[in-house]
């Protein structure tokens, strides 16, 4: 009938008035982070203190870095990285780093909120790297 | 009555006016802001006060204290003069506008027919601002806002005076005192219909906001504009839109009926308004543009001819009960 597809958008435009907004009010109610977000990654320890990483600073983490943002340097004799920096100015989040690594040394954390004052803000250093502690929820594995 | 004392009461009902439209203007951008985001699954503004309730107040000073950017180039006194002019047609109608028995500023005879008249001076001040903003997006706008207009008043004058027909008189009070015993909506449902609709197109209310297209013509008649001159445009659409529905109102949903005292009459005529309001605004936050073809055929093809035998009936009914009544 003439007229009768305009009731029915009115019709859907009222029951959407009257039920409840979709909106999440971000700074104080968060959404859930799925399994697989992805945020900062973190340095993987075998002992607190002394810090002991079990990255070896063999660098194929930033040898396969599309964006190029990750920076290791560690001394010859040593299995210890001495620098290890990641720009995340530059990073995308691919996790491609922790996917290479042989040693299943670093770890996808879920902590996504990060802001600085400045472009060197964002490069972080080993020390806050390791000090990441969203984790991901321990899940069973499935295999 | 010594001649100040006169121009004093004048000025004191002058500033209670412009006062009464401000805050109009207001609730109406935050209801409409809450309402469309509502109907969108949204929220409205909601930061500042309880609800966000003053956010429209804040968004006026933000406005206010922007710079007056004239563009190069403009027609300097068009362009100057049409923010102003956009406003004087919306003021002069609150005179007119009973809100209750005896609550009128102005009560002449042919005070609907006034009305009607003023309000199509509005288009004049948009035409100003497409002219004058000298862009081609705003000439445009402007003239589309005249060919609606031209399209638009017709059927909605044509409606409206069914209801003269059937009350009698252009006196808007005399039209809501006529309405003791049956609102007008419904013997002249169809008219309400028309003027309805025709009122949405006269005030370029989406779906019929063809002047002020985005997707087309970005934001029309009022592109160059920024900073006050714009909150001007802003305020008299929200202003327009309130007087439509008020109009509507007391010419089809009995204006302050059944209450003939002052207070309840004026709030009841509020709250009558304020329906219209909303149904305007859910309207809006419905249906998608008209082309402006689609448009143009629905003005001349549709609504002319409907008000045009809605009048005929409504005159040959009315001549009938008066016959019967043996008034003639």
């Amino acid at each position: 009938m003439l007229g009768l597809g305009l009731v029915k958008g009115l019709k859907t435009t009222l029951r959407a008035f009257f039920s409840k907004p979709v909106t999440i009010i971000y700074p104080y109610k968060k959404v859930k982070i799925a399994d697989r977000g992805q945020g900062l990654i973190r340095l993987r320890m075998t002992q607190l203190n002394p810090p002991v990483f079990k990255c070896t600073g063999c660098g194929v983490c930033a040898a396969n870095c599309p964006q190029h943002c990750i920076t290791v340097k560690k001394k010859e004799d040593q299995r210890q990285p001495e620098i290890y920096t990641v720009n995340y100015g530059m990073c995308m989040f691919c996790r491609i780093c922790i996917d290479v690594c042989p040693f299943n040394a670093l770890e996808q954390t879920q902590e996504h909120e990060f802001i600085g004052e400045s472009r060197d803000a964002f490069i972080k250093t080993k020390e806050e790297l390791m000090m990441n502690t969203v984790f991901l929820e321990e899940k069973e594995s499935t295999d | 009555m010594i001649w100040w004392v006169v121009l004093l009461w004048a000025l004191l009902k002058l500033i209670v006016a412009l006062l009464f439209i401000f805050l109009t203007a207001l609730v109406l951008i935050y209801m409409l802001r809450k309402v469309m985001g509502h109907m969108q699954y949204r929220m409205g503004p909601r930061h500042h006060g309880p609800h966000g309730i003053f956010q429209t107040i804040f968004d006026a000073i933000k406005l206010l204290g922007k710079e007056d950017i004239v563009p190069k180039g403009v027609d300097r006194w068009t362009y100057i003069w049409a923010p102003i002019v956009v406003f004087i047609p919306s003021l002069t109608i609150f005179a007119f506008l009973p809100f209750a028995e005896k609550i009128v500023a102005t009560d002449i005879e042919i005070s609907l027919f006034f009305v009607l008249a003023i309000m199509g001076f509005s288009v004049i001040a948009l035409l100003m601002a497409g002219w004058g903003s000298n862009n081609k997006y705003a000439l445009l706008g402007g003239l589309r806002s005249v060919a609606q207009l031209m399209s638009y008043e017709i059927p909605m004058i044509i409606a409206a005076m069914g209801v003269v027909l059937m009350a009698g008189s252009m006196n808007l009070s005399e039209i809501a005192r006529a309405q003791s015993r049956i609102w007008y909506i419904v013997p002249q449902a169809v008219g309400f219909f028309i003027f309805f609709t025709a009122s949405l197109a006269e005030i370029n209310s989406t779906p019929f906001d063809i002047p002020e297209a985005e997707s087309e013509i970005v934001a029309g008649f009022n592109i160059e504009y920024s900073g006050f001159r714009f909150a001007a445009f802003y305020l008299a659409e929200f202003v327009n839109l309130f007087i439509v529905c008020a109009l509507a109102a007391i010419l089809f949903l009995g204006g302050w009926q059944p209450f003939k005292d002052p207070i309840y009459g004026t709030v009841i005529f509020l709250v009558k308004t304020y329906v219209l309001i909303f149904l305007a605004m859910w309207i809006r936050s419905t249906f998608p543009r008209f082309r402006i073809d689609q448009f143009m055929d629905f003005g001349w093809k549709v609504l002319l001819p409907l008000s045009l035998v809605n009048l005929f009936v409504t005159s040959v009914v009315v001549l009938v009960v008066d016959k019967f009544k043996g008034n003639i």
